[in-house]
Formats: C-alpha cells, structure tokens, sequence
C-alpha cells in the first residue's frame, strides 16, 4: 500500500460539476483570504477548540465587564449566550466556506483516482482532501452497469456502474458525473487493462452510452441549474464554434430563434460517431427570479421526460438533454427538409391527392401520442411544428406544451392562435383539441390560407381554387375544426376510418 | 531505477494518460530524503517548503492563537479586577480561567499526532520525507501543484497557475548539490519562489514529464536562457543528472 501510495503515478479525472482541480482559479482567490487550507480533521479540531474555548473565554469577559459595571448578572447565562453566539459563528463560517466552493456535501466524491494498482475515490473540499475508498483492480469482485429507468411515479435513476470487491466495499459511479469522453475513455482502458479476472463488458459497454436517448442524464437538471449561482458568459445568441459540454458539441450555425432561447446545429464528438445534431436551447430566467426560474426549468424538464418516453418514426428523436451557463439544452435529431409551413409558402396550396397521404401520417403520429399513457396532447399541432422530409415523410418536432396545466402553456402558444381549439383557450384542453389543429392545418395545406381564428374552417368557401377540393374532404376539415367538441371527431381513431373511407370514396 | 517498480508501469499509466489528453490531472511522485537528521525540528529546518508547509497549517496556528490571546485577556482582566478588588473572583471562574491553556495544551499534540499518523501510516519508515518537501507534484492542463499525501487525508498548498508564472530557471541547488527547477510565480498572497529540486522526482521519465510541462506551457519570454538551452536539447543534460541521483539515492534502499 505505502510504495502504491509514493511511487506510483496517479490519474484523477473529475467527478461531480465542479471538480476542484477544474476551478483553480477560483481555488487561488480563496487563498486571497485565508493562507493555505487544512485537512478535514485539523479544520475540526480547530473548529471544537475555538467553540469550547472561545466560548469560555467569551463568557468570562462578559461576565467581567457585566461584574466591573456593577450588573449583577449570572455567570451561567452568559455563559450559555456566548456558547449560542459561537455556534452559530462556526455554522456561518462553515456555511460560508462550502457556499464558496461547489456547494457540494463535504463528503462527495469529487475526483476518481486512477493508478494501475487501485481506483480510488477522492473527496477534496475546501479544507483539504480526503481519499474515501481505494479498490485495488485485482480484488474488484463486481463491476456491474445499471441502466437508467423511468419508474411508473416518473421517477428517474441515473445510469451508474456498481463496483464492490473482496472486502465487500461497494461504490457507485454515475455516469452523467464524469465530465468529458476523454475521462470516461481513461476510465475505460484502466478498468480494460487491469481487471481480468471478471467480465467487465457491461461496465465497458455502458462507460461508452454518451447522449444517447436511455441515459438522458435529466434526474437533477433544474436542481443543478438552480444551484450554479456563477454570471451568464454569454447574454447574445451562441456564435458559431462555440463548445459546449466541455467540447462535446461545437456550435456550426443559427437555425432559428425565439423569444426564450435559439435552434443551432452543432456537431456532437461523441464516443462512436461525429454526427449533426439539433441545440434547441432554452434561456433560463435569472436567479433573482427564482419562481420564474424554477418553472422554467420544471417546464424543461417535462419537456425532457416527454421526448424521453417517446419513440416514433413520426416524432423527433431527443438524444440528450443539458444545463450550461444558466440555458438548457434538448440534443435533438437533425431532420432533413423543412417545414409544412416553409412548404406551403415557397409552393402553393397542396392538391389534395398529396394532403391526404400527408393527413395519414399526421393520424398516424396523434394517434401515437394519444395512446400515451397518460395521455399526450401535443397543443401546439401546427404548419410550423411538422417537418417534411424530401421523401414526404412528416415528423413532428416542438413538445414544448405539455399534456399538464402549467404557466408555461398561454406564453407558448401565442401567435398559434389560429390553430386552438376554443377548449384551449378556455384552458380546457383534451385529445380533441389536436384533432382541431389537425383540421386546421389541412385547411391550411389546401387552401394556403391562414384559418380563422375559433371558426369553423370552410375549404371550398374561401379558397379560389374550390373547384379542385372535393367536397367530402371540404366536411371533412369541417368537422375535424368544429366549435362544438361534441360536433368533432372523438378520437383519432375515429379521424382514421373516415379517412380512409374518403380516399376509397375519392378513388372511385 | 528506485526502490520500487518497472518501468513498464509507468509507461502504461503514461501512455494512457497521453492517450486521453483531457482535464485530467497527472500526479507523479516526488520524494525528497531526509537521509541527514531524524530530528523533526532539524528536518524542518532543512526544508526548502517550510512557507508551504506553515501555509498548509496557518489556519490552525491562527485559530488557535486568536482563541488563547482572547483567553488570556479575559483571564488577565478577572485578575486586574480581583488584585483591585472590584469584584471578587470565584473559585469556578478560577478553574474556568485555566481551561483555555489546558485545551490549547492538549490540542497542539493532539493535531500533531493526527497528521503525523497520517504521514506515517501512509508512508512508513519515510514518513519523515514528507515534512521535508511535497510527496507529488500535479500537472495540469492550467497549472502545477505540490501535494502533500497521506493515508487517509492530504493536502495542495501550493498551486501555480501556467499563466502566472513568471520566471522560469534551472539552477544548482547549493544544499543537495545537485540541480532544482526553481520559478516565481504570483499567488494570491504575493510573489512566490519556489525551489524544486530534480532529485526528487524518482525517475527520468517523470522528470521528462515535469520539465516538458513547463516548457510547453510557461511563456517562452519568462524561461531563462539556460532553461531555454536545455529545453532545445530535450534537457538531456539535466535528465542524466536526475539519472545519476536516482542510482545514487536507490543503492542504500534496495541494500535494506
């Protein structure tokens, strides 16, 4: 153990947001204040010495004034006030001294070090380190993967390795902590070169799951947003070769913006791939806003957990999920083609030979999202949110409005009025609010026309080229866009038999 | 090559580390002997970090100091007022009085014997070394450390960012007769220098490592001429050097 300890070189990668060894700056400005550190033991001796003796001595020139002035006052009451006023003086202190590091619990991990005899867990705090556990490679008797899940009540666990050995010492690494693909590859070829005498294949295989969809590493995202008390570094749209996650997405350009944050694609250096991928970001309200900011990031993190249940041909894939220099961030799949809307106005009205087909798929997608359980209501069905690709397959992309009641909703959907049912206005929304959307957006497709507000949508009534809608199809959108939710499709379900009846009807 | 282990070991730890450039830290060993005196004090003395290691202890020396100078006020005006007889002093603020001293008494030998235990568990019979220089230096994407390592707890009081430092040289080390990295740096208290001496590093492939290091990263204006001309030959000079310490240092080890 000693020549272990002495001679051998020593790797530590960072565990945790904010390792020590990565924020030397601010390590050197402690050191502004108070000369060197100490280690954990010295810092509690120090700390039991100065409250036992502070306090008696306190209490005694208390007590000497108090006698000096002729109060007569009683040695044990201020003994016991002194003793309070202390207490809470090395609370403060401590307090103080963690809040200026990395709010962590003093005994976090914070590194993992790597020697080709052990791994061993570090814990370094302000006030010095201490090592928690040393497994040495040789005695690992488990090196196991745990995936992630979502639990029925919504809960997530974070996917983790579990390490235990001969002397029945367990640990668990997550994965989300260790902070670049660079330190997971060095973690990778240490456990690869020196653990033989089990089969760590599951360990290996999961130290290389990296954004990918399963290991969504949203358990504590808001929490960790609220908790980074450090300034915005940048207040304007990221520029192009930004890196973000410690390099693991570099910014190439701006797709669009909004008011709460931009769409850039960037280029991912994963572990197995460099691929172009989505950034859809979300600027995050100051602290100061603490309410505003907490939903903010409640309201991201349903977000996160929605696209994480889902998976459909027709719905936009969601790899990843971050929070970086207060905005978060979806890593979505890049769609080739452009939206219905971009369609529409670059083309013309659809014929209604290609609605149709494209109406299908859209049932197709609703019918996915309604079949949730619970439910999902996308609320914000519109020409903008479907994407067509140059095989004419649509995809839905913009989950931002959740099934559930929130402040985020009334924001969100302004400007898409045309597209709500009056249920949704009224705050009442239900499966059948989509199928409006969906209604009106085919009126949209066939007439290139904006509907109306909370109307009925008529095809052959406004557009100049009535003639080319037939009129089957012209009920159709009328039901699909009635007022009256009673006078509406049901269901989606319902929506596809009466489709289907229609193209057979238009075919003959 | 020292006491110790092949140098294949090191090569993979290395190789991996090199393979893998990231924000990982590097620790390497360093040792310095403290072949001359088994005398702590004289051992202190003879240390080339004695400001690093009263650093790593300040805020406990400071701690303390405050405690016993409040104390010995409070007791010394209680005496002022008895010997004047303002007020009568009784006999549990006498015992009470006392209490400061005997805490601070039993405390100082209490702090000592932990952190000796812990060089000493983790460092055997050597453990001495440790009060004498740092038992690893860090190297950093962002700077250099010095460590102070233990069994079970440790400590870093010296950190040099890359960019603040300064003045870079090579120098022969007047007390171990050998050759010392020496460089200033600016820390948040001031100006510091710090002396490192190459005979430390427990063989040449670490001290490669570190003397690299600061070449790739101190600004080529701060390096002295001399460490200049050394960097321009891959310090062979002072790498057969550090070669010949390690021998030298190793035979009286291997021999126990």
């Amino acid at each position: 153990m000693d020549k272990t300890r002495r001679n051998h070189r020593e790797i530590l990668i960072r565990y945790g947001r904010l390792a020590p060894h990565a924020q030397d700056r601010i390590l050197d400005q402690f050191y502004l204040i108070l000369p060197g550190s100490m280690s954990l033991q010295g810092f509690l001796i120090t700390q039991t010495f100065a409250l036992v003796t502070g306090s008696i001595g306190i209490a005694l020139f208390a007590s000497a004034i108090l006698l000096a002035i002729g109060e007569g006052q009683s040695l044990a009451k201020s003994l016991y006030c002194c003793f309070v006023i202390e207490i809470i003086w090395v609370f403060v202190v401590m307090h103080l001294n963690y809040a200026r590091r990395y709010r962590e619990k003093p005994f976090d991990i914070t590194e993992i070090g790597l020697t080709n005899d052990e791994l061993r867990l570090h814990s370094r705090n302000i006030h010095g380190g201490l090592i928690l556990d040393s497994f040495r490679w040789q005695d690992i008797s488990t090196l196991d993967f745990v995936e992630g899940i979502v639990s029925e009540k919504n809960e997530l666990s974070r996917d983790h390795i579990i390490i235990s050995d001969t002397r029945k010492h367990q640990a668990r690494l997550f994965l989300d902590s260790l902070q670049t693909i660079e330190e997971r590859n060095i973690l990778r070829a240490f456990i690869d070169s020196n653990i033989k005498q089990i089969d760590a294949q599951k360990a290996m295989t999961g130290l290389t799951r990296t954004g990918k969809l399963a290991d969504v590493p949203f358990t504590k995202l808001w929490s960790q947003a609220l908790r980074d008390a450090r300034p915005r570094l940048h207040t304007n749209a990221l520029s192009t070769d930004i890196r973000l996650q410690n390099g693991r997405f570099t910014i190439k350009g701006l797709i669009g913006g909004g008011g709460q944050g931009a769409v850039y694609m960037a280029e991912a250096n994963d572990l197995s791939e460099n691929s172009i991928v989505v950034l859809k970001e979300y600027v995050l309200p100051d602290l100061v806003h603490d309410i505003e900011h907490k939903d903010a990031c409640e309201q991201f993190e349903k977000e996160v957990h929605l696209l994480s249940k889902l998976n459909h041909p027709g719905i936009v894939k969601m790899f990843d999920a971050f929070v970086e220099d207060h905005r978060a961030y979806l890593v979505l799949e890049l769609i080739a083609g452009h939206s219905i809307r971009d369609e529409i106005q670059n083309h013309g009205p659809m014929p209604y030979t290609v609605v149709l087909p494209l109406c299908q798929q859209m049932a197709v997608i609703l019918e996915h999202l309604h079949a949730a359980t619970p439910v999902i209501m996308h609320l914000d069905f519109s020409p903008e949110n479907l994407m067509l690709s140059p095989d004419r397959k649509i995809k839905v992309i913009d989950f931002n409005i959740s099934s559930e009641e929130n402040s985020m909703r009334t924001r969100t959907v302004m400007g898409k009025q045309r597209y709500m049912a009056p249920e949704q206005y009224r705050g009442k929304p239900s499966v059948r609010s989509d199928i409006y959307a969906l209604g009106a957006t085919l009126y949209f497709m066939l007439t290139g026309l904006e509907p109306e507000p909370i109307t009925t949508a008529r095809c052959r009534k406004n557009s100049r080229n009535a003639e080319v809608i037939p009129e089957s199809l012209d009920k159709f959108v009328s039901r699909a866009t009635a007022l009256d939710e009673e006078q509406r499709f049901q269901s989606v379900a319902e929506v596809k038999i009466e489709l289907t009846k229609l193209i057979q009807e238009l075919r003959t | 090559m020292p006491d110790n282990q092949p140098d294949s070991i090191y090569t993979d730890e290395l190789t991996l580390f090199q393979a893998n450039s990231c924000p990982a830290e590097l620790l390497i060993p360093y040792n310095l002997s403290a072949n001359q005196s088994k005398f702590i004090p004289f051992i202190f003395y003879k240390s080339k970090f004695k400001q690093s290691i009263l650093n790593m202890d300040s805020p406990l020396v400071m701690a303390m100091s405050t405690v016993v100078l409040l104390n010995l006020m409070a007791t010394f005006i209680l005496g002022i007022m008895a010997a004047l007889g303002i007020a009568p002093l009784g006999a549990p603020a006498a015992v009470l009085a006392l209490m400061p001293l005997s805490l601070f008494l039993l405390t100082v030998p209490l702090y000592a014997t932990i952190v000796i235990c812990n060089f000493k568990i983790g460092g055997n019979r050597n453990w001495k070394d440790k009060l004498l220089g740092p038992t690893h230096i860090g190297l950093t994407d962002s700077g250099f450390k010095l460590w102070w390592q233990g069994l079970a707890f440790y400590n870093y009081p010296n950190l040099a960012l890359w960019t603040d430092i300064f003045y870079i040289d090579l120098k022969e080390n007047e007390r171990y007769g050998d050759q010392s990295l020496n460089f200033i740096y600016q820390s948040g208290f001031g100006r510091r220098t710090i002396e490192l001496p190459l005979r430390g590093l427990i063989n040449v492939e670490d001290a490669r490592l570190v003397l690299d290091y600061f070449a790739r990263n101190v600004v080529l204006d701060y390096q002295s001429d001399k460490f200049k001309e050394q960097a321009a030959i891959g310090f062979s000079d002072s790498l057969k050097e550090v070669d010949r310490q390690v021998l030298l240092n190793n035979e009286p080890q291997q021999g126990e």
